[in-house]
């Protein structure tokens, strides 16, 4: 009984150590955008063809 | 009297219905049949790893018209957009993922491509005929329940083998390729980094249209490819001189993206390996 409670007590300690942590592998970075148009705002991405890809349909999107 | 206001009557509604196929025609091209194809294929020449997208192909009666699911979705988006400038970071989030940007039309009575893509604001296309010279062996398979036959062609410096299926008479297929005596259901190249094949072909319930922008540059291949070329090499140049601005919260993290982007440039994979 006292060997399951110790158990117990060390897997939930365990979780909860882990819990709060963010394990994402990649974050994504602010890029402050203004179109064309004047329209702005944070762009999150990784790559420069995921800004490039982003911008191209913010344009359509908002300024055309 | 009355057999001449019969005729008169008669010739108007004929008038009207050929106004307005007429009209249809011109408006757009609409198309009544969906079929999805898994593309497996390899982006990197150094880097094996293979990457997967669903490529739609919609298939009307003189037109089909080609592009990837996540294309399709972001158009989708564009015709439904709600004039507000809120939720610019929320709409880029969730932005659905392609890499492939291109609208493939071919015209299947005489293989001719119409090829389009946007360069930034810029909506260019041009026209192409891939002039295939097919040679259809004898094995056959099956496919989706389609009894297939192959053939083998080559294009842009690749070799590929095809299964098309006679039971399904459009003469097209995948990106740019078509011209045999039945829809193709399956395609790769011999090294296997680019292979289409048909999961789902369908009846759509509603026809979809494609229009033409109206403010098509309408170019040559090889202009295009030149005007991409310069684009991919510097698109901070092109954005600024189109008047959009970036500002980077961190200047490292500019410089890291760059450098990664041109170490993909070079090791950059297209399906068409020779553009000439």
């Amino acid at each position: 009984m006292k060997n399951l409670f110790l158990t117990l007590a060390f897997v939930l300690g365990t979780a909860s150590t882990f819990a709060g942590e963010n394990l994402v592998e990649e974050v994504d970075d602010c890029v402050n955008v203004t179109l064309s148009c004047g329209v702005s705002g944070c762009v999150y991405v990784t790559s420069v063809e995921m800004l490039i890809d982003h911008i191209e349909f913010a344009e359509a999107y908002w300024c055309e | 009297m009355i057999l001449k206001i019969k005729i008169h009557f008669y010739l108007i509604i004929f008038l009207f219905l050929s106004f307005q196929s007429a009209v249809n025609a011109q408006n757009g091209k609409s198309t009544n049949y969906k079929a999805i194809y898994r593309l497996t294929y390899q982006p990197s020449k150094v880097d094996n790893s293979q990457k997967q997208e669903d490529m739609l192909l919609f298939i009307g009666s003189d037109y089909t018209v080609f592009l990837s699911l996540g294309k399709h979705k972001k158009d989708s988006l564009l015709r439904n957009r709600k004039n507000t400038n809120s939720g610019f970071s929320s709409i880029l989030r969730n932005l659905p993922k392609t890499e492939f940007d291109y609208v493939i039309f071919n015209e299947i009575s005489n293989s001719n491509i119409v090829y389009k893509q946007k360069v930034l604001k810029d909506n260019f296309s041009y026209k192409e005929n891939p002039e295939l010279k097919w040679e259809i062996h004898n094995e056959k398979k099956t496919i989706a329940g389609y009894l297939c036959k192959k053939a083998r062609t080559k294009y842009a410096g690749r070799e590929y083998s095809a299964w098309f299926t006679s039971e399904i008479p459009v003469s097209s297929g995948p990106y740019k390729f078509g011209g045999l005596p039945g829809l193709i259901l399956e395609i790769s190249d011999s090294e296997e980094e680019y292979h289409f094949k048909l999961s789902n072909l369908k009846k759509i319930e509603n026809p979809i249209s494609f229009y033409d922008s109206s403010n098509t540059i309408k170019t040559e291949k090889k202009v295009f490819l030149k005007v991409l070329k310069e684009y991919e090499e510097n698109p901070f140049k092109k954005m600024e001189e189109t008047g959009i601005k970036i500002n980077f919260s961190d200047n490292s993290k500019k410089t890291e993206m760059l450098k990664e982007h041109k170490e993909k440039l070079k090791e950059n994979n297209p399906i068409e390996l020779k553009t000439i």
